[in-house]
């Protein structure tokens, strides 16, 4: 399973769109997530905002699985953005800062998803152990998007060092890796980003979890702050037993009984008095199968040992069933 | 005497502006032929020029020394060849590569490899697999299978199908014995 959490939402009537979603599918991803950049402030009366991206988007690929994502600006510290409003109108909420307050501020108290730092420009700032650590303590992402970069060249240069210092901050661990491509050109394969991965510092393994399981648990944990009871149990299934699947159990459970008695034939000839008081209370087919009568002899005409010891056991099954 | 380790690179050219309003079918929206102009030569040329734009002097130096060992125009497929600890120097440059011949390109490597045959089946597993889909597509519509897969490759120099399976067939023979000289 490939991700890619970073895909502009247009508008629904843009073409582009679809073929960015046809050629992802293509290129080996398995879901996607469309990002709707909200800038200022968001306040709590505002229930349309995610209504802008559909539920099915993409009716024409059925491979491809989209999540709607938000991509909050913060660009004064001072502000109060209603970041909880937005959980539950979008499956992943992610912050993107604009200076070192900013990130300090959404490392360590902001609620949200994912962490995605504009790389393609310049920061005045070094990124710090001690401020990421937080966030990936709190099971927060940072994320790294390529798109810039194949179009781009000085984007290309400030992101291979933004890159490689993220990375190194880091220690590898807790990065994601997207495109934000607004359009098909800027895509790559999942295995092509994992050897750029390669060349900002990532091994062969963190590149690769950087697009699989990476952005699979920011979906997961996204999904659990939404809809689990304190973020920690989800009712999956309500209970109660599906009727089809029972009356198949019953109809395999009657055949296992009844393989099990016809494997028994022979035990029951020796036994022939406990069989009989089992039978009693069983289904008229086992009391037709016992009955046979060659079975019995068979049985009967060699008397071995084994036999014996293995019928013994057998019988107790019987009397106990009975 | 040591061997010269070698990585072989096969990937496959993808056009992710090309217009769906061809009679291509829609599963094969991307994966076009290639235009008449790219070769051997010109797509070395291509991944050079990339190469010395990302990587510099240094990186010529070190990745320059590639070969295109095999490229069909008609599934815009192709191998290259190159020493193994400067193979993802030249994949990257592969990856930021945007055009070729005028076209924009994605070329997506889809299987690194330590000899030339297991790079060749697995050129000729994505064939077959390519060819499936069309035809899987093509019964889902109800149209004629035949005539689908003859216009997969009904773009490439005006050729027909089996022309261009035949020089693909040619080409692997040939590469063939260019691997045992060496």
């Amino acid at each position: 399973m490939f991700y890619d959490l970073n895909i502009p939402w247009t508008s629904k009537d843009d073409p582009e769109l679809p073929r960015t979603a046809a050629f992802l599918a293509e290129l080996g991803y398995n879901v996607i997530a469309l990002n709707q950049t909200i800038a200022g402030k968001i306040t709590s009366k505002a229930p349309g905002i995610a209504n802008t991206i559909p539920e099915n988007p993409f009716p024409d690929q059925p491979g491809l699985r989209v999540l709607r994502r938000a991509t909050v600006i913060l660009d004064d510290p001072s502000q109060n953005y209603g970041l909880a409003s937005l959980s539950g109108s979008f499956d992943i909420v992610a912050l993107r800062p604009t200076d070192e307050k900013l990130l300090l501020q959404a490392c360590t108290s902001l609620e949200c998803d994912l962490i995605s730092l504009d790389l393609s420009i310049r920061h005045p700032f070094h990124f710090k152990y001690k401020v990421l650590g937080q966030a990936i303590a709190r099971g927060i992402r940072f994320e790294i998007t390529y798109a810039s970069s194949i179009n781009d060249s000085s984007a290309r240069r400030n992101l291979l060092a933004n890159a490689a210092a993220l990375i190194r901050a880091t220690k590898g661990k807790g990065v994601i890796i997207s495109s934000e491509a607004r359009n098909a050109a800027f895509c790559r394969a999942p295995f092509d980003v994992i050897n750029l991965a390669t060349l900002w510092g990532l091994n062969q393994e963190n590149g690769n979890a950087a697009i699989t399981t990476g952005p699979r648990s920011v979906m997961l944990q996204a999904k659990m702050k939404r809809q689990s009871f304190r973020g920690v149990i989800d009712v999956v299934d309500g209970g109660g037993v599906p009727r089809v699947s029972s009356s198949r159990d019953a109809v395999t459970k009657a055949t296992i009984s009844q393989k099990a008695l016809g494997k028994r034939k022979a035990d029951v000839g020796d036994t022939a008095t406990d069989a009989e008081e089992s039978t009693k209370e069983s289904t008229p087919i086992e009391t037709a199968v016992v009955n046979e009568p060659s079975h019995g002899d068979a049985g009967e005409a060699r008397p071995a040992k084994k036999q014996k010891q293995k019928a013994k056991p057998a019988a107790k099954k019987a009397a106990a069933k009975g | 005497m040591v061997r010269v380790k070698q990585r072989y690179l096969l990937f496959t050219i993808l056009y992710p502006a090309a217009s769906s309003a061809t009679s291509l079918p829609q599963s094969m929206a991307f994966c076009q032929p290639s235009p008449a102009s790219l070769t051997r030569t010109t797509l070395a040329a291509a991944i050079r020029a990339s190469i010395l734009t990302n990587f510099g002097d240094w990186g010529i130096g070190q990745a320059g020394s590639f070969a295109v060992k095999y490229f069909s125009p008609a599934t815009s497929t192709g191998i290259l060849r190159i020493t193994r600890p400067h193979y993802r120097t030249l994949w990257a440059a592969l990856t930021f590569l945007r055009d070729l011949a005028g076209h924009p390109v994605v070329i997506k490597v889809v299987r690194v490899s330590g000899t030339i045959r297991k790079a060749e089946t697995e050129a000729v597993k994505l064939a077959e697999e390519t060819i499936r889909r069309v035809k899987r597509e093509q019964r889902a519509i109800g149209k004629n299978k035949g005539a689908a897969v003859a216009t997969l490759f009904a773009g490439a120099g005006g050729d027909g199908g089996q022309k261009q399976t035949e020089d693909i067939i040619d080409v692997d023979i040939e590469m063939d014995s260019d691997d045992d000289e060496e």
